[in-house]
């Protein structure tokens, strides 16, 4: 495709517009207008996204953008999400990923389907999925979680203490937001994170329901097949916790 | 052979239509199996279905648990004469929407075979939705999805496809009728099915942004298109009558003198005449919907051609279950979700800052809410005082008028405002000039005339609180002036005369006239 200057002129002052306010509001209609155009558009997606590692996406009239896996540029680091949502250690670090994984998991868990199965999760379900899983590497095999930790400094294995050591739920607390020492406390922890982005919302401190923003993030981020391929092979590089499955998984692949 | 197979497909024409359109029951019949309350809980399902919808209806949508735990808390003691705490009908609120009409937010799912086609068909659907993400609080709200809205009309009212062209005919009924109380009712749920129309063509446009493939291969957008372009011209058409029916409605009415009940049922017209021209734009828009979702549907499958893949990601067997197995490490799982974290500016300083023009700190900072208050609170004291000015003002014009009819009482019974007018032109032009350009003159003298007789009474004798500017300005003016006391009481009685006032203004002349005590004219 023969480039205009002017249509890269306008889709780069859409991205420093990005990079300035995070989001385009949908009464910015300059850049509405600008990002409505094809070939603007086109040079969003095929330059800037691939050369910057992020992606543009609209949700209901906001335009977003979200960088890609260990952008060096744009993301995070462990230590400034830690400090974002106010995490003591890496391991509550790691826990927090978890929970995000998980809550993906519960609505995104279909193969033929691309929209979000469910309208919420009740935070309960979320908490007893987690445990489940923390649960299932807490009984795998030591000597292959000893191989394990002599590799990671970190993993699922070494915080399922944390996650196990609170109570799920604990009645004498006043405010569940503000509270460390139970379960669902440190869920909402997380929730309150993806709030602030707008990502999901929390109903009634009881249910989490996700937002269009998240919906549009997994649909354009996730669903391509370059990109999953990547994080499958991500997913493959660690070691096995237990072997046999790990077998089964690559047999599948 | 294929005689027969002709045959068993023209009685089974549509069958996997006919089951969807009977598995959304389910839901509401598998209350029936739950034994957790003594009550007939597919009633109560339905009965809530029905507080939601009739919230749908009204303009305030505001159904949340904590109502409709109110209207079963009613509806159990109306039915069982039992009283449920607060707590508890809030409980069974959540039993019956979240675990039965809701089933924990998950979709309710029915898989039959197809006998038409002799494939398995799953037919999945949410009967109750939660309102759109507009919402401040976190407090839930609660609406009717479109399958939940027409499982409802199904067993009431009408198919789908009808919904709008029924209600629009029981409007014309009840319009032809007059009956106009049934007819506004009829119109909000017109603009329900309206809104019907528009979230169907939404839930297609976001069916599309998932999974343009699905769509494509049932060519459901051509369906939908070949659908609404003949629903919506039919509809549009029969809109433009109700609208003539409606003016011509209103004509009649206007066309003669109206009885209180008239008037009435009028204003009713005139409210279902606004709504109805609401809801023909809000049809209107619906047109252009339908354009844009033609052109999303292009734009998707050029996307979809041009990245040449649909994938999919199943979260739970394809990340988190070797996450879980494989037992990763904090960064490979950091990665996995670095999406969805947001863009971080990583600001830098150039020198050049230093020759920028300052930015003090304070000058254009934003105000602290205490400051705000204060600046609030200063704006309102001016205004307050300018409002004072300006009634002292008017106070001061006010006592003048007094003044120049009361004035000549003190030496004859009457006198006219033609009088008063003309001798002020003679001995003060200026002042003359002045109340002429003034256009409370008028409104004063008329005022004054239907107060009918006036007591001049000075403050202490009046008993009660004086509040309008006019008596409370005499009571003023009389409480100082021993003279214009003395004359007791006083009124105005309109003349046949005409005064023209130079500014081409045209009153009635009055005849100003004292009164005696006893009201003895």
């Amino acid at each position: 495709m023969e480039l205009h200057e002017e249509d890269v002129r306008a889709a780069f002052r859409l991205f420093l517009r990005l990079l300035e306010k995070g989001v385009i509001e949908e009464k910015e209609r300059e850049y509405q207008q600008e990002y409505l155009r094809n070939e603007v558009r086109y040079i969003l997606e095929e330059v800037i996204e691939r050369e910057a590692d992020v992606k543009v996406f609209s949700t209901g009239g906001t335009i977003c953008l979200s960088p890609g896996v260990a952008n060096r540029f744009f993301g995070y680091t462990n230590a400034e999400v830690r400090e974002k949502m106010r995490l003591r250690n890496n391991s509550e670090l790691y826990l927090a990923y978890f929970i995000m994984l998980n809550l993906l998991a519960k609505f995104y868990n279909s193969e033929d389907q691309s929209f979000a199965a469910r309208q919420f999760v009740p935070l309960e379900e979320l908490e007893e999925t987690i445990t489940r899983h923390v649960q299932t590497v807490m009984e795998a095999a030591p000597d292959e979680v000893q191989i394990q930790e002599e590799n990671f400094a970190l993993n699922l294995r070494s915080v399922a203490d944390v996650w196990l050591d609170l109570p799920p739920f604990d009645d004498h607390v006043m405010s569940l937001n503000r509270a460390r020492n139970n379960r669902i406390s440190f869920l909402l922890r997380v929730m309150r994170f993806l709030e602030e982005e707008g990502l999901v919302q929390v109903l009634e401190e009881q249910e989490v329901r996700l937002l269009p923003k998240m919906e549009y993030l997994v649909i354009k981020y996730y669903f391509n097949s370059e990109r999953k391929d990547y994080l499958l092979q991500l997913l493959a590089q660690d070691l096995p916790l237990v072997v046999e499955m790990a077998e089964e998984k690559s047999d599948e692949r | 052979m294929e005689q027969r197979e002709q045959w068993f497909a023209n009685i089974l024409n549509g069958f996997s239509e006919r089951m969807g359109n009977i598995v959304v029951f389910m839901p509401i019949l598998e209350l029936n199996q739950k034994m957790k309350y003594p009550y007939h809980l597919p009633a109560l399902g339905i009965a809530v279905m029905l507080y939601i919808l009739e919230d749908m209806l009204r303009v305030t949508k505001d159904c949340t648990y904590e109502s409709i735990a109110y209207f079963l808390q009613q509806l159990i003691f109306r039915q069982y004469q039992e009283q449920l705490t607060a707590e508890e009908a809030l409980e069974l609120s959540y039993f019956i929407v979240k675990e039965g009409l809701m089933k924990q937010g998950r979709f309710h799912v029915y898989t039959y075979p197809d006998l038409e086609t002799g494939r398995e068909k799953t037919h999945k659907f949410h009967l109750v939705e939660l309102e759109d993400y507009a919402i401040k609080d976190r407090s839930v709200i609660l609406k009717l999805s479109t399958a939940g809205v027409e499982m409802l009309f199904k067993t009431k009212e009408m198919y789908n496809e009808l919904q709008v062209s029924i209600t629009q005919l029981y409007l014309r009924q009840q319009i032809e009728k007059g009956v106009f109380d049934g007819a506004l009712r009829s119109v909000e749920e017109l603009a329900l099915a309206v809104n019907n129309e528009k979230q169907k063509i939404h839930e297609l446009e976001e069916k599309i942004v998932r999974d343009v493939l699905q769509v494509a291969r049932e060519q459901e957008l051509e369906k939908q298109m070949e659908r609404i372009n003949e629903q919506l011209n039919r509809e549009k058409h029969v809109f433009k009558e109700l609208q003539e029916l409606i003016d011509y409605t209103m004509e009649q009415y206007y066309s003669g003198k109206l009885s209180i009940q008239e008037e009435k049922a009028l204003d009713k017209i005139t409210q279902i005449r606004k709504r109805l021209l609401e809801i023909i734009s809000l049809h209107e828009s619906l047109f252009t919907e339908k354009i844009r979702v033609q052109n999303l549907m292009n734009y998707s499958i050029e996307t979809m051609i041009l990245t040449a893949f649909n994938t999919k990601v199943n979260f739970e067997t394809e990340f988190l279950l070797p996450a879980v197995q494989k037992n990763v490490s904090l960064d490979v799982l950091k990665k996995i979700l670095d999406p969805l974290f947001p863009i971080k500016r990583r600001p830098s300083f150039h020198p050049g800052r230093f020759f920028e023009p300052q930015h003090l700190p304070g000058q254009e900072e934003e105000f602290t809410e205490e400051q705000f208050f204060e600046l609030a609170e200063e704006e309102i004291r001016l205004e307050e005082e300018k409002e004072r000015e300006r009634q002292a003002e008017r106070e001061k014009r006010l006592e003048r008028y007094f003044l120049m009819l009361l004035e000549p009482l003190q030496g004859k019974e009457d006198t006219t405002v033609s009088a008063i007018l003309a001798s002020l032109k003679e001995q003060a032009p200026q002042e003359y000039s002045d109340l002429v350009k003034q256009l409370d003159f008028y409104p004063f003298i008329v005022q004054l005339h239907q107060l009918g007789k006036i007591p001049l009474l000075a403050s202490w004798e009046t008993e009660s609180f004086v509040l309008d500017d006019l008596p409370r300005t005499l009571v003023k003016l009389t409480a100082r002036h021993e003279e214009i006391r003395e004359l007791k009481s006083f009124e105005l009685v309109a003349l046949e005369e005409i005064i023209y006032l130079p500014n081409g203004y045209v009153m009635s002349d009055f005849l100003v006239r004292r009164g005696e005590l006893n009201g003895a004219t």
